[in-house]
């Protein structure tokens, strides 16, 4: 029997990215896909429930409002449904990624051949460049990318070093391998590891890795403008929070380059111009081959999103649909989570609250000493002042004075 | 700089303590808080002891600071001081001892500040309790399991007087069970619970984020976590009990709990202690047995699906089966499932640690002469087995690591003349320096760890020695010796005319190549063409940073070998190796020659230059026309001039000024504090060079000049005038 597997995607405001990606997918092996839809506020929302009717019963929609970024937790959450169903293995991608096989096989023919005790599947990923004119938005003009990047760089280096050099044109994003990623049993989903490049440590797992002439995935991490002004909020939301500068170290450069008004030049120096790359500027370009792999294989689902956009201008102005599976299991786990993430929000809500009343009580405190330190400051001032020095002698006359009277009338 | 700052609020019938952390480091501030919520009321604690432990892996590892918005014990003090040089003992790569401060620091007086005697009296504890096999020995030895009728002498019960007067429980949540998982949680406490009933401990719990986004090593820092938890009863009890988890007889070095450090995680008012080191998990087994009914509520397994109960086959729970099995209890009732022989066989280990916890079983049921039966004979061939994996893979993982200091190699042949002066300049280096240098010196620190991290998966490593170079190339040969030895990497050195014979090599060799400037199109007469050669011979061959022009054939042919690995030592030349297919990129190895010095402050200028070192080429990379201009007699190209890399150094460091278009002469004056002004050779070789090593630094005193310049200074002049 073959095993089942589940597809697991959280994304925000990636339509009709995402579309291509669940689709892809889901023709590839995949037997359903469970889409988180963070607070997405785009076609997201209305993209999907068309795209459930292309493939009923096969994808389920949790809709996430929470601004926060709770990837681990959210994941958690998610675990709980993953347990609770019979799939054999979970496949955790991004909207941006898309899995290219060798030799006409599938996913699930894949891992339906792993042994018992294999539970984790290593795999590669391969970064490809798009056009400097794509638009991610339109879906047929995935098919126009065709230039898959060359990781040259053979020793790792620092996210703060590499930051530094791409940021200073000595490097470019794209000569950096990506690193691998692991598909999982689905007991082992909970221990995934943010962003699925590794279980956690502490399990022992049975890994093996496929060959790239088998099975790799096709990453665009960098897929325009407007793609990349949204990395770089994700990149502020990660720096306010307080996140070290490895966690997501690619968003967080993007907002310091668009900070410094720098996002046009690092957009310049990582797509594919129509004309040939600057001869004088080629270690801050990237080195590529050029390769049909992705347009010959996503082909079928671009075509198929391309219908599915035009049909959901057509239920436009129709509320999004509760996005939830006609089964009893699902819809009861499905809300089980979304209440468990809103209790994860009043939690939020109401830390931040005591913080801010905190903060305002620091506040005040520190006015106070403020307030204080000049005062002081103010006699010391006074004392030490020329007018009080000169004063001196006729402060004690005046004060001999008052004794003397004293003394007299007393 | 870490800043503590600490609120306590009620929630409920509990408290929730938030511990807000301000860390700055290089200008960037960031906000962390860290929550505990306790379930039932605790005082705000007179000291912030506690909290500081909650962040000090943190700054150990980030070298930050600690500064505490409010009071510390002057026990915790003295102690977190020690427990710093105790990590960094233990660690010297990872943490840095750490400086900490506060508004005000108690010193502690036990006639007026003993605040736990108005409430558990002068000897109450705490025990941190996961409900696991240590923490269940020490509650019942010490604790109220006065109702055991059969308390055996010599297995580690402990009479009234000797035991700790534990009066409360605690167990954390957000430690073994994750924060977000309060299913698990709930039953865990259930059991433990019962337990704690058992044995009249009662049982609060906190509840923490402090391992949400976790940066901290957990088997490193969990001690201190624990701790700080611990400290936060410390207006209740004078002692918080940490059950230790390894016997002083096969001590765990570099754990988060140890005999050893564990009280350098106390203040003046709260004592930790480690208890029950004396004993052996079988032993501790062994008490357990004696108190059936503890046993179906022991917990000690964290890889199960379910975190609430034991998996039964999970490397610790196994180790657990034979702990009881050791002492006669096959099948305790805490497992679901019954023992069977072929578990034995499934035993995996990852490391020395998990390997000595099954030899502590074999070693128990020796001295017990519970020996003599199938699963022990099993087990003891199993752990010899696995003894020989893990060596084998032990020695393996060594080979390619670092030898010890000491077992270096033959240097190059110049090095005993070079020493001297380079060893000098490394001990005048100033205390006081330059944001500049200070930065560089990270610079060189991160960009040495990452090459020093790839060297050490090309080992073994045979370093090419005695090629053609001028004196230049000296130093880049001496700072590649002695970034090697600093970073411990082994090498034998093998001189260029040996290279190719191949009865001295072994495939599995890979040869280092020094950096310099002939993969190039005006100097690439020999290197090209040895490396090409060389590929056939060693199993790799990498290229140091170098100067490449791609250009030419010799070199694009080099680098287009499969097993030659090149690293640039500027972007240009990073840019045209890339399209080769693959690329390093790398600072050039002179930096490590010797330390960056500070500069004398004087104020040296074009027109007050001080004492100039002129030291342009004479070679043919030099641009200046010989047939139009002269230059003048004072210059001295010293890469060629100068007998050995001392003599080389001397010169510059006797000069104010340097002026010059030999890069390592540039080089060299920047590293000793000088004025530079150069002007380029060929193919902007200097300017691109320290665009990219040196970045924007040294700018004030490194500065570009053209040929009209070194006119109009008298340095050359126009010939025919």
């Amino acid at each position: 029997m073959n095993d089942r597997i589940l597809g697991y995607v959280m994304a925000r405001n990636e339509w009709p990215m995402l579309g291509i990606s669940v689709t892809h997918a889901l023709q590839s092996g995949v037997d359903e896909v469970l889409v988180v839809n963070h607070a997405s506020t785009d076609a997201t929302a209305r993209g999907l429930a068309v795209l459930q009717s292309s493939f009923p019963g096969r994808i389920q929609v949790l809709q996430l409002d929470n601004d926060e970024y709770l990837q681990r937790a959210t994941t958690h959450a998610i675990s709980a449904i993953v347990e609770n169903f019979t799939f054999d293995w979970v496949y955790t991608f991004d909207a941006d990624e898309f899995f290219l096989f060798g030799q006409s096989k599938n996913l699930c023919e894949i891992l339906s051949t792993q042994s018992p005790e294999t539970n984790v599947v290593r795999y590669g990923i391969e970064q490809w460049v798009t056009p400097q004119d794509f638009n991610w938005r339109v879906a047929t003009d995935y098919l126009r990318i065709i230039d898959r990047a060359n990781g040259t760089q053979f020793a790792q280096l620092s996210s703060e070093i590499l930051e530094q050099e791409i940021i200073d044109g000595n490097l470019n994003f794209f000569d950096v391998s990506f690193p691998s990623k692991v598909i999982v049993r689905s007991e082992y989903f909970s221990y995934l590891e943010a962003g699925a490049h590794s279980v956690h440590r502490c399990i022992t797992a049975n890994e093996v890795s496929i060959g790239i002439d088998e099975f790799v995935c096709a990453h665009l991490p960098l897929a325009g403008m407007e793609r990349l002004k949204m990395k770089s909020s994700q990149g502020k939301l990660l720096i306010d929070a307080g996140f070290p500068t490895t966690h997501g170290w690619q968003a967080q450069m993007l907002w310091r380059l668009d900070r410094d008004n720098k996002l046009g030049e690092f957009w310049q120096n990582h797509s594919i111009p129509n004309e040939a790359l600057d001869a004088a500027r080629l270690s801050a370009t990237p080195k590529t081959d050029r390769s049909l792999d992705l347009t010959n294989q996503i082909r079928s689902a671009v075509q198929l999103m391309n219908t599915i956009e035009k049909e959901k201008e057509s239920v436009a102005s129709s509320p999004p649909a509760a996005i939830v599976k006609d089964d009893a299991q699902w819809s009861e786990l499905l809300l089980l989570v979304n209440r468990d993430l809103q209790q994860i929000d009043s939690a939020l809500l109401e830390r931040d609250s005591a913080l801010l009343e905190r903060d305002s009580a620091l506040l005040e405190r520190d006015s106070a000493l403020l307030e204080r330190d000049s005062a002081l400051l103010d006699s010391k001032l006074i004392l030490t002042s020329t007018s009080w020095k000169i004063t001196a002698p006729l402060r004690r006359a005046k004060s001999l004075a008052r004794r003397l009277i004293a003394r007299l009338r007393g | 700089m870490i800043t503590l700052m600490f609120d306590q609020v009620n929630q409920g019938s509990g408290v929730r303590n938030t511990l807000t952390i301000k860390k700055k480091i290089s200008g960037r501030e960031s906000v962390r808080v860290i929550d505990f919520h306790h379930d039932s009321k605790v005082s705000e604690p007179i000291v912030l002891d506690g909290y500081v432990l909650s962040v000090f892996f943190d700054a150990m590892s980030s070298g930050s600071k600690i500064d505490v918005k409010g009071k510390l014990s002057d026990q915790a003090m003295r102690n977190f001081s020690a427990l710093g040089e105790a990590w960094k003992n233990m660690n010297p790569n990872l943490y840095k001892p750490v400086e900490i401060s506060a508004d005000h620091v108690i010193h502690f007086d036990p006639k007026t500040s003993s605040p736990w005697e108005q409430t558990t009296g002068k000897d109450g504890a705490i025990l941190t309790f996961s409900g696991g096999l240590d923490s269940h020995f020490t509650a019942a030895r010490h604790s109220g399991a006065h109702h055991i009728t059969d308390r055996p002498n010599g297995i580690g019960f402990l009479s009234t007087v000797q035991s700790y007067n534990i009066a409360q429980a605690v167990m954390v949540h957000g430690f073994d069970v994750r924060y977000e998982n309060s299913k698990d949680f709930t039953d865990l406490r259930k059991n433990s619970e019962t337990n704690l009933n058992r044995m009249n401990l009662p049982l609060v719990t906190v509840r923490t984020n402090i391992r949400v986004n976790e940066t901290d090593d957990w088997e490193h820092s969990f001690g201190a976590k624990v701790s700080s938890v611990l400290h936060q009863f410390s207006n209740r009890f004078k002692y918080g009990l940490i059950a230790s988890g390894s016997p002083y007889s096969r001590p765990l070095v570099s754990w988060g709990s140890q005999p050893s450090i564990d009280h350098l995680y106390s203040g003046s008012f709260m004592h930790i202690v480690h208890d029950g080191a004396g004993f052996s998990r079988s032993e501790k087994a062994l008490l357990i047995s004696k108190i059936p009914e503890l046993l179906p509520g022991i917990k000690v397994c964290w890889e199960g699906v379910e975190q609430g109960k034991n998996c039964g086959m999970c490397e610790k729970c196994i180790r657990t089966r034979l702990n009881f099995l050791s002492v006669g209890l096959p099948n305790p009732p805490c497992f679901d499932s019954e023992f069977n022989l072929s578990m034995i066989e499934t035993i995996s280990v990852s490391n020395q640690t998990q390997l000595l916890g099954f030899q502590n079983v074999l070693d128990f049921s020796k001295k017990n002469k519970t020996d003599n039966s199938e699963w022990f004979n099993r087990l003891q061939e199993r752990v010899a087995l696995l003894r020989n994996q893990l060596d084998q893979n032990t020695s393996e993982h060594e080979g390619k690591k670092i030898l010890p200091r000491g077992v270096q190699n033959t240097q190059h042949q110049f090095r005993a003349r070079d020493n001297a002066l380079v060893v000098n300049l490394v001990s005048e280096k100033t205390s006081k320096q330059s944001d500049d240098i200070e930065s560089m010196n990270k610079r060189l620190s991160a960009y040495g760890s990452s090459l020093a991290e790839f060297l050490r998966t090309k080992a073994p490593l045979s370093l090419l020695s005695e090629m053609p170079g001028n004196i230049g190339d000296h130093l880049i040969w001496s700072g590649t010796q002695r970034f090697l030895e600093k970073e411990r990497i082994d090498f034998t050195n093998i001189p260029v005319n040996q290279v190719l014979d191949k009865r001295n090599f072994l495939s599995n060799q890979t040869l280092l190549v020094p950096g310099s400037g002939a993969m190039t199109s005006l100097f690439n007469e020999w290197l090209p063409q040895t490396i090409t050669d060389a590929s056939n011979v060693y199993g790799e061959v990498v290229i140091l940073p170098s100067e490449f022009e791609t250009e030419v054939t010799t070199v694009q042919n080099c680098l287009l070998l499969a097993n030659v690995y090149p690293f640039a030592r500027d972007a240009d030349s990073y840019g045209k190796i890339k399209q080769l297919g693959k690329a390093g990129l790398g600072l050039d190895l002179a930096l490590w020659a010797f330390d960056f010095r500070t500069p004398i402050p004087q104020n040296f200028s074009d027109t007050n230059p001080g004492n100039v070192l002129l030291a342009l080429r004479t070679d043919s990379a030099s641009k200046i026309d010989k047939e139009k201009i002269s230059i003048s007699g004072t210059n001295n190209d010293i890469s060629l001039t100068t007998s050995n890399l001392n003599e080389f150094l001397e010169t510059i460091l006797a000069a104010d000024t340097v002026v010059t278009d030999r890069l390592h002469v540039a080089v060299s004056g920047v590293m000793m504090g000088k004025n530079v002004r150069f002007v380029d050779p060929f193919n902007h070789k200097i300017s691109r060079y320290l665009r990219y090593n040196f970045g924007n630094r040294f700018t004030e005193r490194t500065q570009q000049r053209d040929e009209n310049w070194l006119l109009s200074q008298g340095y050359v002049t126009r010939l025919g005038r």
